[in-house]
């Protein structure tokens, strides 16, 4: 946890709010530019591993992948694979990571929201990863000809929106649950690339069996990135895109709650004194 | 006398290496039984296949016995990197590795024992790639054995290879498992591992080539699912072998390189 020493007191429940994320966001960012190869490598996997699909799916002649150019729905995908990542390494990883650190009971001694915490680690990584590699990563989609067909800028906006504030929101619920369950490490690589699969990542959700094919529906980042793919690469207005909007503002309240509860039950077990960790 | 000199020192690192073996591995037993992460290491490959396998589902499904023995293979590749090339700062974050440097064995010995210590995942990995691969997609396997035991062995020293030189360079940079997600994908990409390196656009097939990995991959498709003899693998055989008498060389020299330089700046264990 890091406050500005000497700092005035913030003039409203909300500027304390916004100084906390901001002073970790800008924390997380120090952090992370301090070792050149983490800056390097940073844009490389999702680059790398959006060609490395696309030649398999040319190897297999498919052109067109639930209805739009593979090249566009590798694109969008790349999108929630970075979206997701930072769920789990950042903002779901925020409050453990303070535990590894030894700073956790400090972290919930001090006035700080903790929900600030968690969403400023998420800030931060999308500053030095997410928008980095999702900008190399549109290169190369437009290097191979991806096809972008917006007609409604302001449903292209809402879906984008729409699709960062439900992944915070699902980093806000992890952040609880990993510290919980005592392998927040084991968890995250657990789950990392079964997502790709089942969220409809990098193969249409139509394509799995059941009941695999359920998990989506629930996934916010698997509506998020309907929403997009729809308004970026088909062109879709925002009554196409409404309901997929409803559910991604329904999801974010449930996990909102979900955190809330989650980050209240860490503070508890630390309280009591609780062994957070296993590993 | 000097026979039995030579004798007993090779019988004092073939001890260093056994005894570095079984304390990693009981220590990584005890990880991956506790922590669950044998689970992880086993179960994520079947994700891999399942994307690959609804890839070429509706399109190319003969390539898919290919990326079933590719991602077996794979396996081994894994822990070189993830596990191999990052156990000498491993040993630096626990402020274990001046010791180990300072130990009366040559330093390639522990290393070797340390780095097969990550069998036991090579295989659990392995076997449940084969088994989903049969399970799933229905993948008939046709093994030449010979051909197997002579394409496996190369394959496995030219990925241990790179292992160790990896493991040096992670001692450099100090952070280890960066430099190996950096690697990785670039091996994802060229190593043949979602497709055969011949379906990649030509300049990348070219670099990829230029890589021990791919001709593996090839080698040990055709081995295990073609019946195909040593003369039929000659084409990937050759240079497979090549780099399994070089890959080695140049992991044991990069390591010899990198120990000098790190020692000379007196970082060996500054973090």
């Amino acid at each position: 946890m890091r406050l500005i020493a000497g700092a005035a007191p913030p003039s409203s429940p909300l500027a304390g709010f916004l100084a906390v994320v901001w002073a970790t966001a800008w924390a997380e960012i120090q952090r992370r530019v301090a070792y050149a190869i983490h800056m390097i490598r940073g844009p490389v996997f999702p680059a790398l591993y959006y060609l490395t699909l696309l030649i398999a799916y040319r190897a297999a002649g498919r052109s067109v992948v639930a209805g739009v150019d593979v090249e566009g729905y590798l694109l969008v995908g790349t999108i929630g694979i970075l979206l997701w990542s930072s769920n789990l390494w950042a903002s779901g990883y925020a409050i453990e990571h303070e535990r590894q650190e030894g700073t956790l009971l400090a972290l919930l001694l001090t006035p700080a929201g903790r929900s600030a915490v968690v969403f400023g680690y998420g800030l931060g990584d999308w500053a030095v990863w997410v928008l980095p590699s999702a900008l190399v990563t549109g290169l190369l989609a437009w290097g191979f000809g991806v096809e972008l067909v917006v007609r409604d800028p302001l449903a292209l906006l809402l879906a984008a929106v729409g699709l960062l504030g439900s992944t915070l929101a699902l980093g806000y619920a992890l952040a609880g649950f990993f510290v919980l369950s005592r392998r927040a490490n084991l968890l995250a690589n657990f789950l990392q690339s079964p997502i790709y699969l089942l969220g409809g990542m990098v193969v249409p959700v139509s394509a799995l069996p059941a009941p695999l094919d359920r998990f989506a529906a629930v996934f916010p980042i698997s509506a998020g990135m309907d929403a997009l793919r729809l308004t970026l690469l088909a062109g879709a207005g925002l009554g196409a895109i409404a309901p997929l909007l409803l559910k991604l503002a329904v999801l974010s309240a449930v996990l909102l709650v979900a955190g809330f509860a989650g980050l209240r039950l860490v503070e508890r077990a630390a309280k009591r004194g609780d062994e957070l960790g296993l590993e | 006398m000097e026979s039995t000199g030579w004798t007993s020192a090779i019988g004092h690192e073939l001890a260093a290496l056994r005894a570095s073996w079984l304390v990693m591995l009981r220590e990584r037993l005890d990880f991956i039984a506790r922590g669950g992460y044998l689970l992880v290491w086993a179960i994520r490959p079947v994700f891999d296949l399942t994307i690959a396998g609804l890839i070429y589902a509706s399109g190319r499904r003969d390539l898919l016995p290919y990326v079933v023995v590719a991602l077996i293979a794979n396996s081994a590749l894994w822990i070189s990197l993830f596990w191999v090339g990052e156990v000498l700062d491993r040993e630096r974050m626990r402020g274990t590795l001046p010791a180990l440097f300072l130990a009366p064995c040559s330093r390639l010995g522990w290393l070797i024992g340390f780095a097969a210590a990550g069998v036991t995942e090579v295989v659990a990995g392995a076997l449940t790639v084969g088994l989903a691969g049969v399970l799933l997609f229905d993948v008939q396997f046709d093994p030449n054995p010979l051909s197997l035991a002579v394409a496996l062995p190369l394959y496995l020293c030219s990925v241990g290879g790179l292992g160790v030189a990896l493991s040096g360079l992670g001692l450099l940079v100090k952070k280890a498992n960066h430099l190996s997600n950096l690697v990785s994908p670039v091996i994802m990409l060229l190593g043949g591992i979602y497709y055969p390196v011949a379906a990649l656009p030509e300049p990348l097939r070219l670099l990829a080539r230029a890589l021990p990995i791919g001709y593996g991959m090839e080698t040990l498709a055709a081995a295990a699912l073609h019946r195909a003899t040593l003369a039929e693998l000659a084409p990937s055989l050759l240079p497979l072998a090549l780099s399994a008498l070089v890959c080695p060389l140049l992991g044991a020299a990069v390591f010899a390189w990198i120990d000098r330089l790190i020692r000379r700046r007196g970082e060996l264990d500054l973090y």
